[in-house]
């Protein structure tokens, strides 16, 4: 047996760990509620602040309903950079980002029949420098109820539970404040389901949010006018019919806006 | 002469390791465990280091960039002709930095790989003309999980090990035809549960098919080409579409044995063939490792 020499002693740091970490840049995305027509009706007693409430607003039509119920579940996919001269968006430059390994940034349902102003977290996106003039969102269909909720969503990214009201000879006038007395309920939908479909789509940021190495934190407001939901709908047929659901969600998409920092 | 100056290009031909937890390309086992025949009571250790850099996703748009720099130390020991045992710790150093300006730096231990490499060749004089085997391994998951300086859990891309048991069943042969050495296998790695942060290494078989030249008794140049074929990592249960492929690389080597019972190889290994999932990109491999028997046999 030949002697072996002391080199392979002390080559090694045993147990020796240590972990650095420098946040990247982030954009916060928040959805409110936002429909300024619509007012909140009480039945019964006066309903806790905070807790879902009903909602009445006219539609486009002027015909008047009430939202019982209305959710869906917007996440954010990916900011949209600016071209540089024209300030259009430019799909071939889009800024992909991912809240994390999952693949999807975190779900959130939007409850609209909570109070207007009151804020949803959509999650965060982490995008590379640049300046953005576009947010994509999907309307995404739901994989788990929220929780606290009785509300069965699985496999629909958006529920609705409206009533229809037929005005009896009072002029039907978009905004115009609604005297209950005028109307009787012709109908109310429970629940009706509604999946996505294609789901991606863009809603512009103005003015542009520009994310560097000094500017690490953004912040983006969804703003959703859910008081345009049923323009150009036939409520008596939306349980039954995939097209009136497809316009209700053609609706949903354009009803967001976003509004930067 | 010709047996000694054989066994020993055959005791060189030992290509570094590359055991990452997530690039392994090429045979694992023959570090230590060697080509040529053991005898028993053979032991064997090494020290290697490797550097590599690999990227995913879009530049300037979700593109991650790994940066690694791996120091392992290992040891062999053969209890009889048949069986080679090998034990491998290494210690890993890993920058991961996002187009989002976002960058994680880990060190720490990595995880300890074990494996056992048999001989399944009749007893014949030498010269020994054929060698071939199976071979099988089992990766630890010895790598701690690692918080940053705000107690937060560090994202397991970063992170030295993955957190999962990873067992691999595989075959190798080699031809010796003195100054010639021609080897090759082929690995199965199977991770059996989900690691840290729900991640799992995808299915992988990797491989090498090499062939030796002993320029000098003391010196032989290699050059392989080594591959692997990789199912898509998954968190959670739900895929990485930026992981995964079919990586083929060339693999050129030197290894000269400068004293008697000590050995020193360096090489490299340069993409040739990419197919991967999604948005990725393999910067070339850098190694350099030193092996020294403990016991050679007279």
């Amino acid at each position: 047996m030949k002697k072996f020499p002391a080199i392979f002693a002390a080559v090694f740091l045993v147990g020796c760990t240590s972990s650095t970490v420098t946040e990247g840049l982030l954009v916060e995305i928040k959805a409110t509620p936002d429909a300024p027509g619509a007012t909140m009706t009480v039945s019964g007693a006066m309903a806790a602040e905070g807790e879902a409430q009903t909602k009445g607003f006219r539609t486009a039509e002027g015909r008047y309903v009430e939202l019982q119920r209305g959710l869906l579940n917007l996440v954010p996919v990916e900011l949209v950079r600016c071209a540089s001269v024209w300030q259009r968006l430019d799909p071939l430059a889009s800024a992909y980002a991912h809240g994390g390994h999952d693949g999807a940034a975190p779900a959130g349902v939007v409850d609209v029949n909570r109070p207007d102003g009151t804020e949803f977290d959509l999650g965060s996106l982490a995008p590379a420098p640049g300046s953005y003039c576009g947010l994509r969102l999907q309307l995404q269909t739901v994989r788990a109820n929220p929780p606290g909720s009785n509300i069965d969503m699985l496999g629909a990214s958006a529920y609705v539970a409206p009533c229809r009201y037929q005005d009896l000879g009072i002029p039907t006038i978009p905004g115009a404040p609604v005297d209950p007395a005028s109307a009787f309920e012709e109908g109310c939908l429970e629940a009706v389901k509604l999946s996505g479909g294609i789901g991606v789509f863009t809603v512009t940021v103005d003015p542009p949010l520009t994310m560097s190495a000094s500017e690490r934190l953004g912040r983006l407001h969804l703003h959703i006018a859910y008081d345009r939901w049923f323009d150009g709908v036939d409520l008596a047929a939306l349980e039954s019919s995939i097209e009136q659901q497809a316009q209700v969600l053609a609706n949903m998409r354009g009803s967001v806006r976003a509004s930067g920092r | 002469m010709y047996r000694i100056l054989f066994l020993l290009c055959a005791a060189m031909a030992v290509p570094p390791l590359w055991a990452c937890a997530t690039c392994l390309c090429g045979d694992p086992t023959l570090t230590l465990s060697g080509t040529e025949k053991p005898f028993a009571g053979r032991q064997r250790l090494s020290a290697d280091f490797l550097i590599r850099d690999e990227r995913q996703g879009r530049p300037n748009v979700d593109e991650q960039r790994f940066e690694e720099q791996r120091y392992s130390l290992g040891y062999a020991y053969s209890p009889s002709q048949r069986w080679a045992l090998t034990a491998q710790l290494p210690y890993v150093r890993k920058t991961v930095s996002s187009a989002s300006l976002a960058v994680a730096e880990t060190s720490g231990l990595g995880d300890l790989e074990l494996g056992v490499k048999l001989f399944l060749q009749p007893d014949r004089e030498i010269p020994i003309r054929e060698l071939y085997g199976l071979t099988a391994g089992l990766r630890l998951p010895t790598a701690q999980e690692q918080r940053d300086q705000n107690g937060n859990s560090v994202d397991v891309d970063a992170l030295p090990g993955s957190g999962a048991f990873v067992p691999s069943v595989g075959g190798w042969y080699g031809r010796y035809q003195f100054p010639w050495l021609f080897y090759g296998s082929a690995q199965v790695q199977y991770a059996m549960d989900e690691g840290y942060q729900g991640y799992r290494p995808g299915d992988a078989l990797v491989g090498t098919a090499l062939a030796q030249y002993a320029v000098l008794p003391e010196l032989a140049a290699q050059m392989a080409l080594d591959f692997r074929h990789t199912a898509r990592n998954s968190f959670s249960g739900v895929d990485d579409e930026n992981s995964g492929g079919f990586l083929a690389v060339f693999a050129p080597r030197l290894i000269w044995g400068f004293w008697p019972d000590w050995s020193l190889n360096a090489g490299a290994q340069f993409p040739a063939i990419e197919i991967y999932n999604g948005v990725q990109s393999n910067e070339p491999t850098y190694t350099v490792g030193l092996s020294y028997d403990l016991n050679s046999e007279d």
